[in-house]
Parts: structure tokens; C-alpha cells; sequence
């Protein structure tokens, strides 16, 4: 049926990429729920790997919710902001899923969750006056760990001209998107509008999934009179990518390892949009996470709202994960890293906890040949002859190409028969050349 | 819990999407090769049973040694090479069943052996093993045993007839109780009595395939008036029996119902891309239909008639029959359904395979229609396995992402 759905909607697809089990089937219809502070937070001060923030606060203060903790000394730098009132009990150092060990301020909720005074803006404020107050804002765009703003000067910076808000999600078990959407639709038509005009964007589309049709069609109710486009996108993964959106909906081509930002398009997530819609009506600024929880060891999987610097091992306690569970992973099953230590917490680059079986890995046998893992590469490379550069000590430069032309999507290893681990060569090969072509000679 | 954060720093994307960590992506499809084999193990074990149900006990025993050798090779070489490939011992398997499939039932044991033999020796061991050879070799040890035991194999010996089990016979019958029929009294299998010789169990008849390659040549007796009509009613079967199998051939060349039926099996699995049969036949079947035949003129001179496919004798579309009776004939359905499919021997993508099939599927038809050598399916498979590297290196996928600016 979906195959049938994709050649239908045959001006709307790519070449490659493949329709993945869906896994939704019991935390789709599930509402967003909050989950309580506990009793300690370990709030991450570090967001991007390389850039910590300078505590602003001492050890041993007693800080209001959305007060600014560390950074947010340049404008539009990284900011961390408490997310909840309480005493900070002293600095330390806590393990994060993407940056491994990092510092943090360990917070102590004193349970009033009291807020620092805020300002909401109205909802006729000009864009200019709103572009002025979002460098204080702290939203930070997942996946890049850059601040809205950061994103939105260098969108400016480049030309771009279309804002897409990444509405999709078709990795396995991830409701985050659909369940904001749901829920939160009005805000977040009405937030998309307000972003397309502070960042100056010619077009604003919101690309959801064509999967469910109530949803797009409410979304086009809702969007009729504000110039947001809902486009409705077939599931096939990895359509979510920023490449393939752009490709699909606009036709450009992004230069192989370039961004969004260079093709004149700016790519936000839908978490990201929710965070700046909060940010608009209330003025607070984004102090939670709302992550996934789900996967085979589950056995409540939800979508949960949980604040920055909760301990993971606590959100799995919630969703009753089972004692024994052996793999951890932090984002979706195909592009996510692997929780490494079990003391880890949640900071601002997570999109879903999943606790998976492991599943039983025979060794990798000899490319058998069965060519899946080029029929399924969504940027067309053949990473069958790209893992043959594991051995070598130069490459050409068309090979070159193909390794930066790669957006570790991970299908290639997904479908491999022969349990080659392709995707992980082919980034390490990238990593190993590209330094190479870095240096001069 | 895996992984450290020490290599997801070595591995990261500098500017993409994220930062990865060997581990992802955590979920495999649950394809594996071990599945693709038993899969491919199971076809060729329903096509084998219905050569064994056609042919009775000696095709069993052509299979079995054939395969039990190709085992027993992989088997000493791995453990002489000290290489143990998972699923090395699976593919031998089907290697050697494949090998029985287009041997004749009448070959002697000593000849699948040594198919067996040198099939997972030369063909596949001295290429480099499991995923490196460049000839199929299945296909490879039978044409070699063709070459090695040409006196042996009925079928290199041209005009020749050789057995089917007659009805009521069938899986239990002796083909080597058959009695000889000429061709113009034969009216199909079900319909030719057997009674005038009570011992015998299977008929004696002229390969369908055979036929075909002698009305090429012209020299088939067919007369002047109607050629085509005395090819179809005097020599060939009834179109039916080649469809069912019941007609003399290889252990699984005749039976095309079976082949179609795991070919159908193994592109439900996803395990053979429905375009290489599709092309192999389409390609032949076209081929068939264009390329001129000898048929005698009324002055006793041969005749080349191009365009056999549009000819109609007596309101009778004879020359279309004449190429259905081309794809089924035997042979072609095998190669198609499970030969030209083979993974480890043909090009990796849609497009390269598409080639590579349409390349099958004319140099049979061509050395079917004007070649000596016997096993033609077989060859092309051979002469396009050779170009798989080069085809393969045509059909590479055109990338997404443009070169950057300098
Ligand atoms: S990880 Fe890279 S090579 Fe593999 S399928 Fe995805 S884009 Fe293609
Ligand atoms: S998916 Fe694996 S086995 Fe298949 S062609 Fe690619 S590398 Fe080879």
C-alpha cells in the first residue's frame, strides 16, 4: 500500500530510501505527558561539543526557574537557563549521550517551581523588536546545537529565502513531531508564520507526514489564511534529512557535504518551532525536552516531557523499561548514538530515549552482492566499493565526493545481508580522508 | 550498554547531520544472507523435486551427487584453507542442486561428480571464494563437465533422443525402460499409448529444444506447403506438455511451472528483482521473433524468413507458437528464474542487471538459433558474467549532491 501511496505521489519522492516499520502503533495516539522534576537535575552546561558556557551563577545560590545558568555571553551563544527554582548545590561533571563527559550545575528543585519574572510578547509585536529579543532567548536547534538565532543570522547571511519546519519523521518509534503537531497545531502554524517573517523568508512551508490525513488536513484549516504551506511528504525515510526535503520540495541540490543553509533554505525541526512558539507566548525560555520513550524493552512507551538534566535511567524508571536493558539509545534507531553510561541525563540535543533489545549481530560475511545497499542509498553513492577504501591509503576524488556526499542516514547497513557495517566505514573513511585533503601540502 | 565517546568524536560528520557512534543504526532489516540462502536453497529443492517427480530415481541421483561432491569440496577446501565463510557450506549446496538442474537425467554419477567437483573448485575457489567469484559456478562446472564428458552426455551428441517418464510412471518409472516413438506419431504426452511394449516406463522422444535448433538450420523435413504448421503438429509436443514439463530435458529445464512458481516465491521475498527473468524472457522471446529461420522454398532451396513471429499459415498464427515455444521450451525458463538471478554472478544494480539479462536472454536466442554448442542459455549466462565488472561500472547510480564550488 505505502509503495503504491509513494508511486502515486511519484513528483514527491527520491530515488533510494526505504519505508521502515512504523513501530508507532501504541505511542502515536498517546498525549504528551509531563513528567515531574526529581530531586536532583544535573543540568548540562555544554551544548555544542565544542563550546562550554561560563557559569554565570555561584554554587550554593538559589536560582528561579528560566534564570540564565551559564553562557549567553556573546550575543546569540549558547545559553543554559535553570529549569526549575531551587538551590544550586555545586558544579560537576555529568555524562551526556552526544557529548560524552561534560560540566554541570547540579540543581536542587525546592519543589515551587517559581519563575523568573518573563515577558510574553503580544501578538501584533513587530518581527524587528522580536529579532532583537531572540539572541536572550537560549532556543537551541537540536541536531546542529546552535542557537535559533545563530541558525537564523547565518539563513540571513546566505540569502536564504525558504523556511522549512521539519514536521516529519520517519524513523521507527518517533512521535515528537506528530504529537506537537497534534497538539499544539494553532501555536505552531501561528509560530511558523511569526519565524518566516522575523527570519525574512520569502516562503514558509511546514512538511508533515501524508500518512495521516487528519492531521494535514486541520493543519490546511488552521494555515489557510497565514501563507504557511503544509505539504503533506510520503513516510519513506530518510525524508526528514534536510537534503532530501529541499531536494523534494524545492528541486535545489545541496554541494556534497554542505548544509541546508547553503542551498538558501533553512531546515527547523518541529521541536525547535514549539520552543519558539513557547518562547512568544510566555516568554519562558525552552528549560524541557519532549522525548520519545519507547522500544522493545518498554512497557510504557509515551511521549514525555522531561526537563534538562534529568537522568535518563529515571525517564526509562517512567516508561517501566525493563531491568535488564542492554542497549540505550539516544535519538532515532538509525541515526542516534548510543547511551554509553547508564548515569547519563537528558540535555538539549536529545529527541528520544529507546531502549531496544540488542539484537543479535552474526558476523559480517563477504558482500554477497544482493545490491540493496545501493538501490536504498537516498544520495545515490554505492557504498559497497566505498568500504573497499577501508584498506587504502588514498582515494580519488570522485571517491572523495561520494564519502562527503553521504548523510549517515545508515540505510546502507540497515538493509546489508551480509551484516557489513557500511555506514560506519564509510564515515570513517570520511573522517580519515577529509583531514587529509584538509592539510596542505 | 556500547560505545565510547572518544570514536564518536572520530567518527562525526564535520558538518552534517549529527554525530555518530559505531552502533548505528541500532535496527537491521532482519534480511540476512543465511535467509537469502535458504531461500534460494528451497527454490532450487521444489525445482529439483519436480525433476525428480519427471524423470524419476536417476534424477534424484544426479542431483544428490552433484551436490553431496560440491558439499564435501567446500567442505575439505575451507578447512584446507583454514576459511571458514558463514554460509559457504549453504551456497556449495545450492551450487551443486543447481548443477543436477541442467545436467540430463541420464548422465552418469561420475559426471555430476565431477561437476560438483570442479564447480566449487575452479569456479569458485580459485576465483577467491564465497562473494568474489566472476562465473556463476553452477553454470561454469557444467559447462565444463560438457566439455570434459562430452561421449557421456546424450546431449552433445546432436540428433539424439532422450527419455520421459511416461504417465503413470512417474517419480517410481526407470528411464532406462523407454521405448522409442517416432515424432510423428507421438501425440503429446497423456494422449501416446505406451501399450505395444509392456516393459517400458518412459518414452523416447527428441528434446523440444532440439527441434527448434534443427528448423533453424533448416534441416528439418518440414516441406514446402506448410512448414511451420508440420513443425508445430509433427515434431513439437503439445504446447501444454512443455508448460508442465513433461517432456524430455535437464533434471530442471523442462518443468516450467515449478520454475515459474519459485521464481514468483523468490521476488515475493525480495530475493530476485522481477526484472531479470522479465528481460531474459522478453529479450529472447523478441530475439526468436525477429531473427530469420531456414525454411525450405518450393524451388527445394532453403529460404531465410525473417520475422518468424508475424507468420500465419492457414489463419493460423503459427509463427507467434513458434516463439512461445522458444521461451518454454526448456532451458531458458531455468536460466531466467534462477540462473541469471544469482546474486554473487550479476550486476548490482536494477539497471546493470537489466542489461545483463537482456544480454542472456539475445545470446541464447542467437546461439539456440545459430550456434553449434550445445547448453546455450548456459553460455550467455558465462559471456555475461564476464562483463558484469564493466557493466557494473556503466550502471553506477548518479549522486544526489553536486561537487562543491572550489
Ligand atoms: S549512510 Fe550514506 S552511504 Fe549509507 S545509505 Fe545512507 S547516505 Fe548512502
Ligand atoms: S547490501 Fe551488503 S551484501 Fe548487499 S551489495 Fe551492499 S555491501 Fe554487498
Amino acid at each position: 500500500m505505502r509503495r503504491i501511496a509513494d508511486w502515486m505521489s511519484w513528483n514527491q519522492a527520491f530515488d533510494g530510501g526505504l519505508y521502515l516499520p512504523d513501530e508507532r502503533a501504541r505511542t502515536a495516539r498517546l498525549p504528551i505527558e509531563r513528567m515531574a522534576v526529581g530531586e536532583t537535575l544535573w543540568v548540562p552546561l555544554q551544548v555544542r561539543g565544542d563550546e562550554a558556557c561560563e557559569p554565570v551563577v555561584t554554587a550554593s545560590a538559589s536560582v528561579l526557574g528560566g534564570q540564565l545558568l551559564a553562557g549567553g555571553g556573546s550575543v546569540g551563544s549558547a545559553a543554559v537557563y535553570a529549569p526549575t527554582s531551587g538551590r544550586l548545590a555545586r558544579f560537576d561533571r555529568v555524562w551526556t549521550a552526544w557529548h560524552g563527559f561534560v560540566r554541570c550545575a547540579v540543581l536542587e528543585p525546592d519543589g515551587r517551581d517559581a519563575w523568573a519574572e518573563v515577558r510574553p510578547f503580544a501578538s501584533a509585536t513587530a518581527a524587528e523588536e522580536v529579532r532583537e529579543a531572540l539572541p536572550s532567548a537560549g532556543i537551541m536547534c537540536d541536531r546542529s546545537g546552535r542557537s535559533l538565532h545563530a541558525v537564523l543570522v547565518s539563513a540571513r547571511s546566505a540569502r536564504a529565502d525558504v523556511l522549512i519546519i521539519n514536521g516529519l519523521e520517519t524513523e521507527p518509534y518517533l512521535t515528537v513531531a506528530l504529537r506537537l503537531l497534534v497538539e499544539r497545531g494553532v501555536e505552531a502554524v501561528g509560530a511558523a508564520r511569526r519565524l518566516g517573517e522575523v527570519g525574512g523568508f520569502r516562503r514558509t512551508v511546514l512538511a508533515v507526514s501524508q500518512r495521516h490525513r487528519r492531521l494535514v488536513r486541520r493543519l490546511r484549516d488552521i494555515a489557510r489564511t497565514s501563507g504557511v504551506e503544509v505539504v503533506p511528504l510520503p513516510d519513506k525515510y530518510p525524508q526528514c534529512h534536510p537534503l532530501l526535503l529541499i531536494h523534494v520540495l524545492l528541486d535545489r541540490r545541496i554541494a556534497a557535504g554542505g548544509s541546508a543553509i547553503d542551498a538558501g533554505v533553512c531546515v527547523i525541526s518541529t521541536a525547535t518551532l514549539a520552543a519558539f512558539s513557547q518562547w512568544m507566548a510566555t516568554g519562558r525560555p525552552p528549560v524541557t525536552r519532549v522525548l520519545t520513550v519507547a522500544g522493545g524493552a518498554v512497557a510504557r512507551p509515551g511521549t514525555y516531557e522531561v526537563a534538562i538534566g534529568t537522568p535518563i535511567a529515571r525517564v526509562l524508571e517512567r516508561a517501566e523499561a525493563s531491568d535488564g536493558v542492554e542497549c540505550v539509545v539516544s535519538g532515532g534507531p538509525l541515526t542516534g548514538v548510543a547511551v554509553a553510561r547508564s548515569d547519563a541525563v537528558v540535555s538539549v540535543l536529545d529527541t528520544a530515549v529507546l531502549a531496544l533489545e540488542a539484537a543479535p549481530r552474526p558476523g559480517p560475511v563477504p558482500c554477497v552482492r544482493c545490491g540493496w545497499c545501493i538501490e536504498d542509498c537516498p544520495v545515490g553513492i554505492d557504498p559497497t566499493s566505498l568500504v573497499q577504501l577501508e584498506g587504502r591509503s588514498a582515494c580519488s576524488a570522485e571517491e572523495l565526493l561520494a564519502l562527503r556526499s553521504c548523510i549517515d542516514c545508515g540505510l546502507c547497513t540497515y538493509v546489508c545481508p551480509a551484516e557489513l557495517p557500511l555506514a560506519e566505514s564509510i564515515a570513517r573513511s570520511r573522517a580519515r580522508f577529509s583531514s587529509r585533503a584538509e592539510v596542505p601540502t | 550498554m556500547t560505545g565510547n565517546a572518544a570514536s564518536a568524536v572520530e567518527t562525526r560528520n564535520p558538518r552534517g547531520w549529527g554525530w555518530r557512534m559505531p552502533g548505528a543504526p541500532f535496527v537491521r532489516s532482519g534480511q540476512s544472507h543465511a535467509q537469502i540462502l535458504a531461500a534460494w536453497t528451497m527454490a532450487t529443492m521444489i525445482v529439483a523435486l519436480a525433476g525428480i517427480v519427471l524423470y524419476g530415481l536417476s534424477a534424484a541421483q544426479v542431483i544428490a551427487v552433484a551436490a553431496l561432491t560440491a558439499l564435501a569440496t567446500e567442505a575439505s577446501l575451507s578447512a584446507l584453507a583454514m576459511r571458514q565463510v558463514p554460509g559457504g557450506l549453504m551456497h556449495a549446496l545450492v551450487t551443486g542442486v543447481l548443477l543436477g538442474l541442467t545436467l540430463p537425467p541420464t548422465a552418469p554419477w561420475f559426471v555430476a561428480a565431477a561437476g560438483g567437483f570442479l564447480a566449487i573448485l575452479v569456479a569458485k575457489w580459485m576465483f577467491g571464494g564465497f562473494g568474489h567469484h566472476l562465473w556463476h559456478p553452477a553454470v561454469a562446472g557444467r559447462v565444463i563437465v560438457q566439455f570434459l564428458f562430452a561421449q557421456h552426455l546424450s546431449f552433445s551428441q546432436g540428433l539424439v533422443q532422450t527419455p520421459i517418464l511416461a504417465p503413470g510412471h512417474l517419480l517410481v518409472g526407470q528411464i532406462s525402460a523407454a521405448v522409442s516413438i517416432p515424432a510423428e506419431s507421438y501425440q503429446g504426452w497423456s494422449n501416446t499409448p505406451l501399450e505395444d511394449s509392456p516393459r517400458a516406463e518412459a518414452f523416447l522422444l527428441e528434446r523440444p529444444v532440439q527441434v527448434l535448433r534443427r528448423m533453424a538450420s533448416g534441416s528439418l523435413d518440414v516441406g514446402f506447403a506448410e512448414p511451420w504448421t508440420t513443425l508445430l503438429r509433427d515434431y513439437l509436443p503439445p504446447w501444454k506438455d512443455t508448460v508442465l514439463g513433461t517432456v524430455p530435458g535437464g533434471v530442471g529445464e523442462s518443468c516450467t511451472i515449478a520454475l515459474v512458481v519459485v521464481g514468483m516465491y523468490l521476488i515475493y521475498r525480495g530475493h530476485l528483482r522481477w526484472q531479470v527473468p522479465v528481460c531474459v524472457l522478453a529479450s529472447a522471446a523478441l530475439t526468436a521473433a525477429i531473427l530469420p529461420v531456414a525454411v525450405p522454398h518450393s524451388s527445394g532451396a532453403l529460404r531465410m524468413q525473417w520475422l518468424p513471429a508475424l507468420v500465419v499459415e492457414d489463419k493460423v498464427p503459427v509463427g507467434a507458437a513458434y516463439v512461445l515455444y522458444h521461451v518454454t521450451a526448456g532451458q531458458l525458463m531455468l536460466c531466467a528464474f534462477l540462473l541469471a538471478g544469482d546474486m554473487l554472478a550479476g550486476p548490482l544494480t536494477v539497471r546493470g542487471q537489466r542489461y545483463f539479462a537482456v544480454g542472456v536472454g539475445v545470446i541464447a536466442m542467437l546461439m539456440r538459433l545459430y550456434g553449434v554448442l550445445e547448453g546455450e542459455c548456459y553460455w550467455a549466462i558465462l559471456i555475461m558474467n564476464t562483463f558484469v565488472p564493466a557493466i557494473d561500472r556503466r550502471t553506477r547510480r548518479r549522486p544526489l549532491a553536486v561537487e562543491p564550488a572550489a
